[in-house]
């Protein structure tokens, strides 16, 4: 990733008043966002191309959240996930640990705290870059 | 989501921050632990000065650090997201273009802070929450006791009344099997629905959502948003309870109910709540109330 | 195949009892009809007589149709088999009548929004159309799981109504089946809830002898209840341990002055509650 080249982001949580929130705070901050209500939707755009960074709910109709960043990961291994969910268990922040996400995010957040995370990230990819 | 957690020296705040590490095991929620030293002296202590003085090994700073003890306890160290894990030299960007590496010690994966304000309580948790951008204020209190922290002062009935976010009031060994939902009829936001399905999650609680009717009239305004309640969790697999309240009966309803553990209660600016239950009814309710309280915004 | 009538209106209650209609009709086989009744004669609403009055009539019917299928169509999906609606214009209570006698209906259900107050219910319990139903009645007050049954008894002649309704209806059906033999307690009596099968409190000699008539009715066509209860609370607290069923079931003969504390106990019921009254 070149530093002229914005940060790409990816979307998914089936509340679309979620991705209404995020959407324009994030691109306000500089970043390029896709979002998506449906997982199958989600999955068969990270099968056209890599995004820097996912934003997956993990509760959803279909393919839940799990499954999809499980996709992402298996795929691209250097995105990074990050999992907001409202139903927050101790066993679903095990498993999305195991499977590489970098935060978990549990709602409600202000979007300053999701800014925070995805800086996080993309300092992590750029470091990553860099080395 | 960011929690504060509002703390005294009695053992209904060292219960509440049990519930609170519950909660955070859950959320991996960034959690400050807020102990506010009052200026004015408790009647008990019976000094003749009329302010205490600021001490960094006083009773205060003590106890929360036996709080912060126990609020990590409830983590195994390989799933704790709030220790430090190492230190060492790392590169840092300080401007573009420009790095440096320093000594940092890598920070947790989430923020777990212990705080000590000087001032009156309500004042200053307030304003903590208001700086840090507080999703959650969580405090105890004691039924027996008329709900009072030191000094006799309402802390809880204040907090819960005047904090811009949602305030949960956590009552002693009370076990939540239901969570009972007032419903506010004029908005429901995205984050108080949030609210709710962490502690229904939290507390494998079942969910019952309350629409009250002021009058025939009202009945169908009611009847629709009880309908969209009732959507969003059915599209999330989980099917509340409904169940119809008159509003004149308000004060035996929320008597009743109370058994179940926790109530919720809509109290928006322009909420039917707020103007069926006036700031002292709340006060009385939180006081009296068997069930913890959770007050949504 | 048992065939049910559902009374359907424009609003939340009657989408609960479709979505709940929907779901008994899964289990148990059951062909559902739905019916709404447009009452044109309700205060100030009628615009007069003749040619004006039928040809306003005409109009409602069609709305009232368009709307109806519309309620229907949002539980097509989940329930295929439901076909266009019955719609009359009349006095609501008599046309359902008509049509439970007219269609020899197994079974009418509709919806009641679960209310703290009970009075609405008591209305609903003395009202023409559950008096003089011919079949039992289901009042669906939430979406709940519809896992198990609880059969109320309080008599020796609550069991035989109650258990040939039951059988009548959910013979096929491969639902749990509970007993629960209850007693009001007293001005600051003992309150006590235990299966059967654990150890005897005194005064609960009754209740056994009940469930037992219960048991053997039940089994000899083939039916075997899971587990069968004695309670003595306040009908409050009743009511909350009924709220885990998916159907509670009691016997309210039509003449129910004599009953009204079940009646109390079923108008807490949150769960849905099945009505046999002859």
């Amino acid at each position: 990733m070149s530093d002229e080249e914005k940060t790409s982001i990816l979307i998914l949580d089936d509340e679309a008043i979620v991705l209404k929130r995020l959407r324009p705070a994030l691109e306000k901050a500089g970043y390029e966002v896709e979002t998506f209500v449906r997982s199958s939707d989600a999955s068969s755009r990270i099968t056209e191309r890599q995004f820097d960074i996912v934003i997956t709910d993990l509760k959803m109709e279909g393919l839940d959240g799990m499954q999809f960043l499980t996709q992402v990961k298996e795929r691209f291994p250097k995105t990074e996930v990050i999992v907001i969910t409202g139903f927050a268990t101790m066993d679903t922040v095990k498993e999305s640990f195991q499977k590489g996400v970098l935060d978990f995010l549990a709602k409600p957040f202000k979007l300053g705290e999701i800014l925070e995370t995805v800086k996080k990230a993309e300092t992590k990819i750029k470091q990553a870059d860099d080395s | 989501m960011r929690i504060l957690v509002a703390v005294d020296q009695n053992p209904y705040s060292a219960h509440t921050v049990g519930e609170v590490a519950k909660l955070a095991a859950n959320t991996w929620a960034n959690v400050s632990l807020l102990g506010v030293q009052s200026k004015r002296v408790p009647k008990n202590e019976g000094s003749d000065a009329k302010t205490r003085s600021w001490k960094t090994d006083g009773p205060l700073p003590n106890v929360l650090s036996a709080y912060r003890d126990n609020f990590l306890s409830y983590f195994k160290e390989e799933d704790c997201p709030y220790t430090e894990r190492e230190f060492g030299y790392k590169m840092i960007e300080l401007r573009k273009g420009l790095w440096e590496e320093l000594y940092v010690c890598k920070s947790a994966k989430k923020n777990f802070r212990a705080l000590i304000r000087i001032g009156n309580p309500v004042k200053e948790i307030l304003a903590e929450a208001k700086e840090e951008e507080t999703d959650l204020i969580v405090l105890g209190c004691d039924t027996s006791q008329g709900c009072s922290w030191e000094n006799n002062m309402a802390v809880p009935q204040k907090v819960a009344n005047d904090a811009a976010c949602s305030v949960l009031v956590a009552k002693k060994e009370k076990k939540v099997e239901r969570i009972v939902c007032c419903l506010d009829h004029d908005r429901v936001s995205q984050q108080s629905l949030e609210m709710i399905n962490q502690l229904v999650t939290l507390h494998s609680a079942k969910l019952t959502i309350v629409g009250f009717a002021e009058s025939e009239g009202i009945k169908t305004r009611v009847e629709k948003k009880l309908d969209n309640v009732l959507r969003y969790y059915h599209e999330r697999d989980i099917e509340p309870w409904i169940e119809i309240a008159e509003l004149s009966s308000l004060d035996t309803f929320i008597a009743q109910e109370a058994q179940w553990g926790l109530m919720a209660l809509w109290m928006g600016k322009m909420s039917i709540l707020e103007k069926a239950l006036p700031k002292s009814k709340v006060k009385k309710l939180i006081k009296g109330s068997e069930s913890s309280v959770l007050i949504l915004r | 195949m048992i065939k049910a009538l559902v009374s359907l209106n424009m609003d939340l209650a009657s989408s609960i009892a479709l979505r709940y209609s929907c779901r008994l009709a899964e289990i148990i086989g059951m062909k559902l009809h739905t019916m709404h009744v447009e009452e044109v004669d309700k205060e100030g609403y009628s615009p007069g007589t003749g040619w004006v009055r039928s040809t306003w009539e005409k109009g409602l019917l069609q709305t009232s149709q368009e709307e109806i299928l519309q309620l229907i169509n949002t539980e097509k999906s989940s329930c295929p088999s439901l076909d266009a609606p019955i719609i009359r214009i009349g006095e609501r209570e008599e046309e359902l009548l008509h049509e439970i006698d007219d269609g020899s209906y197994d079974l009418f259900i509709e919806g009641v929004l679960h209310s703290f107050n009970a009075v609405n219910f008591y209305k609903k319990i003395q009202s023409k159309l559950y008096r003089y139903a011919s079949c039992p009645i289901i009042i669906v007050k939430n979406l709940v799981d519809l896992n198990s049954i609880a059969l109320l008894l309080g008599d020796d002649t609550d069991v035989r109504p109650l258990i040939t309704s039951i059988l009548k209806i959910f013979t096929k059906s491969e639902l749990t089946v509970d007993l629960i033999h209850y007693t009001f307690q007293k001005f600051k009596g003992s309150v006590f809830r235990e299966k059967v099968d654990d150890s005897k409190t005194p005064g609960r000699e009754n209740g056994d002898k009940v469930l037992g008539k219960a048991e053997m009715m039940l089994s000899e066509m083939g039916c075997y209840p899971k587990d069968s209860w004695v309670i003595q609370d306040s009908p409050k607290k009743i009511a909350d341990f009924l709220g885990g069923y998916g159907l509670v079931a009691a016997y309210i003969p039509s003449h129910s002055g004599m009953k009204n504390r079940l009646i109390e106990l079923l108008s807490q019921v949150p769960s849905a509650t099945l009505l046999c009254r002859r």
